[in-house]
């Protein structure tokens, strides 16, 4: 067997691998896949390992519930339960073998009790807002919850900063969708927050043309290339054309039915080192846009 | 200049990021898969790239192929030592929360080449997981590792010989 074909073979064992597993699904629909942001550190991880009591009492929190359709469900409000942890009692240190530097248990007095936190952590969902109807699948959900606590979405972990501020995003499933998140602080004190909202998939409609707003860009500025070259893009009314223009070369397109352009623009003459001006002009409106290049092709 | 290297072309019809995401994802996976030779990690790898993706995504998706980005920020993550562990942690918890069973185990056969690919220098290993279980033209190559097509075709070469000779097998 020579190389190309072990290759093969190799690659297929990774494909089948890959394709027979499911992957960070959380419902069944395709829809309905969740995507997270989890950029969590390695004390992160070790703490979700820790907290793997109270994630036990976690279900999915991400359902596009049947019976809680845009028509039929109303909007929930947010619910927010605590649950408090069991006051622990923090005992003297122990003495070590060697006895000399731990202190001893006082005689004849109460152990030494710290205060413990026993209060949940706020948790509060600032975005999307309950109810919300929304046109996109992919939404950021956002809220504020106490500082060091970790929250979840579900399995997911959120990013959460120092100031306590969370988000993560997940793409809803059409319909209505509960969100379900939980707070954990420090002392393992645990809050709970949901809210409900509903995807509309969008409905196809062509814009005016008066509402395709014209934009351009230039990718590069430079080229090191020959011959050197740039890219241009941007939006406009569909159907209208794009010129671009400048002393040593030039080029034009058409915008698409989405409203979107896109073209190349090699400029062979250009002299090395030497910025010039480059016009990207809408032909329809008369608009343009100035762009620098510079050629650095040696 | 440097900003060529990183060439990706726009497109005139940009598409949604959760049909992005449900065509790509296994297929990343599977890149980070045999990149970081984790199944524990390759998940979160991917999913990683996924999350940049979306982040920018008003910028990705006017890419001529956000594929081929999504895929270069696996394929660098993937082969970072520090992301392949964290990613790995990550994946630990999960699974300790019973919310996720890793990937299933490669046989043997199968483990040994892409244990040989990892072993090959990056940039190679990277050209030749593209190569390979993507079946890419090295013109992609290139662009997805944000290098030459002439670049690709010299690591692509280069890794292909020490790969066949770490593997005991012909071109």
């Amino acid at each position: 067997m020579n190389l190309d074909q072990r290759a093969r073979q190799a690659a297929e064992g990774i494909k089948s691998n890959v394709s027979g597993h499911p992957l960070l699904m959380m419902n069944a629909t395709p829809a309905q896949v969740p995507l997270v942001s989890r950029m969590l550190s390695f004390a992160g991880a070790f703490a979700l390992v820790a907290i793997v009591g109270f994630m036990m009492v976690q279900t999915n929190m991400f359902a596009s519930d049947s019976d809680e359709t845009a028509e039929t469900a109303p909007p929930t409000t947010v619910i927010v339960t605590t649950t408090t942890a069991p006051i622990e009692t923090i005992a003297p240190a122990v003495p070590s073998e060697g006895g000399s530097e731990a202190p001893a248990e006082p005689i004849g007095e109460d152990p030494v009790v710290e205060p413990v936190d026993s209060i949940a952590p706020d948790l509060v969902i600032t975005a999307p807002i309950d109810g919300d109807r929304l046109k996109e699948t992919a939404v950021v959900f956002a809220g504020t919850t106490e500082p060091g606590a970790t929250v979840m979405a579900g399995p997911y972990q959120a990013t959460v900063t120092d100031d306590g501020s969370w988000s993560i995003v997940l793409i809803l499933g059409e319909g209505g969708n509960r969100a379900r998140f939980t707070a954990t602080d420090e002392a393992g004190n645990v809050s709970e927050a949901s809210i409900v909202v509903y995807y509309d998939p969008p409905v196809t409609t062509t814009k005016p043309t008066s509402e395709w707003g014209y934009t351009a860009h230039a990718t590069y500025g430079e080229c090191a290339l020959a011959p050197p070259y740039d890219e241009y893009y941007g939006t406009a009314a569909p159907g209208t054309t794009i010129l671009v223009l400048s002393d040593y070369g030039s080029g034009s397109t058409v915008a698409d039915g989405d409203g979107n352009w896109w073209v190349r623009v090699e400029f062979p003459t250009a002299p090395t080192g030497k910025a010039f001006v480059v016009k990207v002009k809408n032909e329809t409106t008369y608009e343009k846009f100035t762009f620098e290049f510079v050629s650095l092709a040696g | 200049m440097a900003r060529h290297v990183d060439d990706m072309q726009m497109i005139a019809r940009p598409e949604r990021f959760d049909v992005f995401y449900q065509r790509e994802f296994r297929a990343v996976v599977g890149l980070a898969y045999a990149l970081s030779g984790s199944r524990l990690a390759a998940e979160d790898l991917a999913q990683e790239a996924f999350m940049t993706a979306h982040q920018q995504w008003e910028k990705v998706r006017l890419y001529e192929s956000p594929g081929a980005w999504v895929r270069r920020v696996v394929s660098n993550k993937s082969v970072s030592l520090y992301r392949r562990k964290a990613a790995e942690l990550r994946a630990l918890a999960r699974i300790a929360l019973d919310r996720q069973v890793p990937l299933a185990e490669l046989d043997a056969e199968d483990a040994e080449f892409w244990g040989e690919v990892r072993a090959l220098p990056k940039r190679q290993a990277q050209a030749i997981a593209l190569h390979y279980l993507e079946d890419r033209p090295v013109a992609e190559v290139a662009a997805i590792l944000g290098c030459t097509e002439s670049t690709a075709k010299v690591h692509l070469h280069k890794g292909r010989k020490n790969l066949a000779d770490r593997l005991g097998v012909t071109e």
